[in-house]
């Protein structure tokens, strides 16, 4: 029934199946007293015990184990992980830049946004998707329940990279934003001539755990051009003059090797997951493989 | 180095050019890529590295830069200065005389003198000049004033050693006017220096540049210097002189041969350093010629070796006269050179006198004796010939043979006489001048002598008188003595020497070593001068008269003096003095002439166009 809610060019239903077992993992997972403040959502997964800690006046005495008590006559509180929902904000970078590469840089950024949000609507997370170039392009918030996926869906297939884009600026602002906390999947190709450390770090600042998912085509990663070539920006149509040669090729590998450990060392060091994502893999590739490796999914 | 062709700069007019086609060959292709900024800051990154590298992106434009540089640089004619041309214009004079002949290791001093010319040819440019002087009794300019390499290497190739004297005074005085007269012109004196005697007594302008380049090292040698051989009283004597114009001790063994090649004498000697050494030869066997050769260890010049000695012979004529008295012919005999007289006032007996020539005045033998003769009015009936009486003379004497020799030159017209003595015709004589009808002067050859006849008494004229009757005597004396000819003496090569021929020759000819043979004209007289040709050895003259082939030799050697084989350094008297200041002149000079160096530009450009190509085939830019 759900599958065919959901648009067979985005995602595939048999992946989408796959994804239903998937969950994002969130370092919010915080040791919590609120136990059974919810009921769980999840049939078969219930709350998972945490510790114990001595009973202080004020304390729950639910929560008491009185097995414990019966037999060492010392009030003792268990303690559950909390597992609150999870609010997934997915923000996709509509620039120009990313309609290139085969396919398109993205279309696999659409796929990965439809991904997160699928898996993360089937697990009754809450999901804001915002779609950023120079400024929030269009966004879809507060979405809750299967029943979303697809309006999710139809949001993404509608998005069109067609102007010059820039993160600092789109995300800088309240507009994209919603003010709950939880995880943010950014997903771009990071290519923007003011940087992306502003927005990133605004962003965090909002109390989300931030995913850099950066999509990179091969002609990005590993040029094949060759001769005299005019090369010109999608965005900005500004052009470079260049006379290709191996000893060129070889300082842009150089030149790019340095942009990715800079976001990279980035990312680390405000303890971002990062993936580089290679829009030539296929989409299942990139979610079973390359960001359950990346602690990302699990 | 240094360019010969700084005009040629504005070739490098050619560079901007170069760098405009550059600059518009360059056709970029547009390519639409989603972000040019990793693009921009690898082209940030490239300009803010090394130099170097930027330049590395433009390798192609950089070569060809090079590339028509180095073509630039060679059409600037770069040179490099060279120990070679003494100046713009070098007058070499090479010494080509016979002791350059020295052997030194593989080659001769000749030899290595061509090649270090030919080594100052190669460095010459083309605004360089050579003349070329040969050292010879003459100085001999070969080439004036020419750039021409390929042709003065033809005439250096030409060059052959001169076996007969050498006047380098004469050679340097005209290198030296020459230089004088021009500036920039210097003096390359090529030769071992051994002999050289000019610089002591010449003196050289310190205007001129002057350097001799001394050929070979100090050698040892042993010559035979003189060999003459002579017919003596106790028989045929020879005297071989050798010279050791080294500074050690030398054995050897002396070889003499006959004309026929035969071996007479062996004889081994020891001949110390820088003294001479004569060994006497007796009793040689008869021989026309006699031929002395050396063996020595360690000689460095095999031309001064061997000798040949031509036998001197007395060659004094001998006549014998018979007359009652006739003071003019026998003051006209006498007066003859090379003609020993003697007088008999009856005809011998027997006749066992020996002579050349008998002369009879009014008397006649019965037997024809030994030897040619000169009858002068015969009044007898002999039993060779009939005298028929006298006969008066009327009107002149007529020529009736003009080409005799006997009756060259001999104004017969001016001759009177009176009575003529008529005599039976002979078989073998034939009447030169005649009187009328009868005979005046008959001359022939009977029974293998030749026979002149004077039909009239010398009282019975007025010739004895008359300027006819000396030259009438000589031409008689000369055609009736085949050995009249002087024996020749030792010639030296290309020497102008004067050959007494034989009167009555009707052929002449000289044979050089080689065999080569030269006719001589009869018509250039007796005594014509001769240019020997550069080749010593025996030379043979060879004659021919009516009768029979007469054949002399004489010998043309190597200058004496060019035995003496040790090289000298040429000073000049005149700037000994400051010998340091002629030492820096000569070190300077050496620097004036140049390699040229255009071919290794033009090589390196071709290397520069190949790396090229290399790099555009890679795609490299």
């Amino acid at each position: 029934m759900k599958n065919e809610m959901v648009s067979p060019s985005l995602l595939d239903p048999a992946f989408l199946q796959k994804l239903e077992r998937m969950k994002i993992i969130t370092k919010r997972m915080m040791k919590g007293t609120q136990s059974g403040k919810r009921r769980s959502r999840q049939l078969g997964s219930s709350i998972e015990f945490a510790d114990y800690r001595t009973y202080t006046p004020g304390d729950d005495i639910r929560q008491v184990d009185w097995n414990a008590f019966a037999r060492l006559e010392k009030l003792f509180l268990k303690t559950f992980y909390d597992e609150q929902e999870i609010h997934v904000t997915l923000y996709l970078d509509s620039s120009k830049s990313m309609a290139y590469g085969n396919p398109s840089k993205f279309l696999v950024g659409k796929q990965l946004a439809a991904a997160f949000g699928y898996l993360s609507l089937h697990h009754f997370d809450r999901v804001t998707a915002y779609a950023f170039d120079q400024k929030i392009a269009n966004h879809l918030p507060f979405l809750y329940g299967k029943a979303k996926v697809q309006a999710l869906f139809r949001f993404l297939e509608e998005l069109n990279p067609t102007v010059e884009g820039n993160i600092n600026h789109a995300l800088t602002n309240q507009k994209a934003i919603h003010g709950k906390a939880g995880v943010s999947i950014i997903i771009s190709d990071f290519l923007f001539e003011e940087g992306y450390e502003k927005a990133i770090s605004f962003i965090q600042s909002t109390n989300q755990e931030i995913i850099l998912v950066q999509l990179l085509s091969k002609d990005e990663l590993n040029p094949e051009f060759q001769g005299d070539l005019k090369l010109i920006d999608s965005e900005s149509k500004q052009d470079k003059e260049i006379t290709f040669s191996p000893y060129l090729l070889k300082e842009y590998h150089h030149t790019l090797d340095l942009f990715l450990e800079k976001i990279q060392h980035f990312a680390n060091q405000r303890g971002i997951s990062y993936l580089l994502v290679h829009p030539e893999s296929s989409i299942e590739e990139i979610m079973v493989q390359a960001f359950k490796k990346a602690n990302i999914i699990r | 180095m240094v360019w010969l062709a700084l005009q040629n700069l504005y070739f490098l007019l050619i560079i901007p050019i170069i760098l405009l086609l550059y600059l518009l060959k360059k056709k970029y292709e547009d390519q639409e890529i989603s972000s040019i900024l990793l693009w921009r800051r690898m082209i940030l990154d490239i300009e803010a590295n090394q130099w170097w590298k930027r330049l590395q992106k433009n390798l192609l434009l950089f070569l060809q830069l090079l590339f028509a540089i180095l073509l630039i640089l060679a059409l600037l004619k770069p040179v490099f200065p060279t120990e070679q041309l003494i100046a713009n214009h070098s007058i070499i004079v090479l010494d080509n005389s016979a002791s350059m002949l020295t052997k030194e290791k593989d080659n001769t001093r000749f030899e290595l003198a061509k090649e270090e010319i030919q080594k100052r040819i190669k460095a010459l440019s083309s605004n360089q000049f050579i003349t070329l002087i040969l050292a010879e009794e003459k100085p001999r300019v070969l080439i004036s004033k020419s750039s021409n390499k390929d042709q003065i290497r033809n005439i250096l190739n030409s060059i052959s050693i001169n076996f007969g004297t050498t006047d380098d005074s004469a050679a340097f005085s005209l290198a030296h006017s020459i230089a004088m007269t021009e500036k920039d012109t210097g003096i390359l004196w090529v030769s071992d220096g051994a002999n050289q005697t000019f610089s002591t007594t010449e003196s050289i302008s310190k205007e001129i540049p002057f350097q001799h380049l001394m050929i070979g090292a100090v050698r040892e040698n042993v010559a035979i210097t003189s060999f003459v051989t002579m017919e003596m009283s106790k028989g045929i004597q020879g005297i071989i002189k050798m010279d050791n114009t080294g500074s050690s001790e030398k054995q050897g063994k002396l070889y003499v041969y006959t004309d026929e090649k035969q071996l007479i004498d062996v004889h081994s000697f020891e001949i110390k350093g820088k003294s001479s050494y004569s060994y006497l030869l007796n009793s040689l066997p008869k021989s026309r010629y006699y031929f002395g050769m050396l063996e020595v260890e360690g000689d460095f010049l095999e031309q001064d070796n061997q000798l040949y000695s031509v036998l001197y012979q007395n060659n004094e004529r001998t006549g014998i006269l018979v007359t009652e008295g006739n003071r003019f012919l026998q003051q006209g005999l006498s007066l003859m050179q090379n003609f020993q007289l003697t007088k008999l006032e009856q005809v011998p007996d027997q006749m066992e006198e020996k002579a050349d020539i008998w002369i009879f005045d009014k008397q006649i033998p019965t037997k024809l004796p030994e030897g040619n003769l000169l009858i002068i009015a015969p009044t007898q009936s002999t039993p060779w010939w009939s005298y028929l009486g006298e006969k008066e003379g009327q009107g002149t004497p007529e020529v009736m043979k003009k080409d005799h020799s006997v009756n060259q030159h001999v104004p017969w017209e001016q001759v009177y006489i009176n009575k003529l003595i008529k005599l039976e015709s002979m078989d073998g004589l034939e009447t030169l001048v005649r009187l009328g009808d009868e005979p005046v002067v008959t001359a022939g050859i009977v029974e293998g002598r030749k026979i002149v006849i004077l039909h009239f008494d010398l009282q019975q004229s007025d010739m004895s008188l008359r300027p006819a009757f000396p030259i009438f005597l000589h031409n008689v004396v000369q055609w009736l003595t085949p050995k009249q000819s002087l024996p020749i003496g030792n010639a030296t090569a290309d020497e102008l020497i004067t050959i007494p021929f034989t009167a009555n020759t009707i052929d002449r000819k000289i044979i050089s070593p080689s065999g080569e043979e030269t006719t001589i004209d009869i018509n250039h007289g007796l005594n014509p001068l001769y240019k020997v040709p550069n080749q010593i050895g025996l030379y043979q003259i060879s004659e021919k008269n009516e009768v029979e082939e007469l054949q002399r030799f004489f010998t043309v050697s190597i200058n004496e003096e060019e035995s003496n084989i040790v090289p000298k350094m040429i000073n000049f008297s005149n700037i000994e003095a400051n010998e340091d200041e002629q030492s820096n002149q000569i070190a300077d000079n050496k620097n004036i002439g140049y390699r040229d160096l255009s071919y290794w530009f033009i090589w390196l450009a071709l290397i520069v166009l190949i790396v090229e190509g290399f790099f555009y085939y890679r795609g490299y830019e």
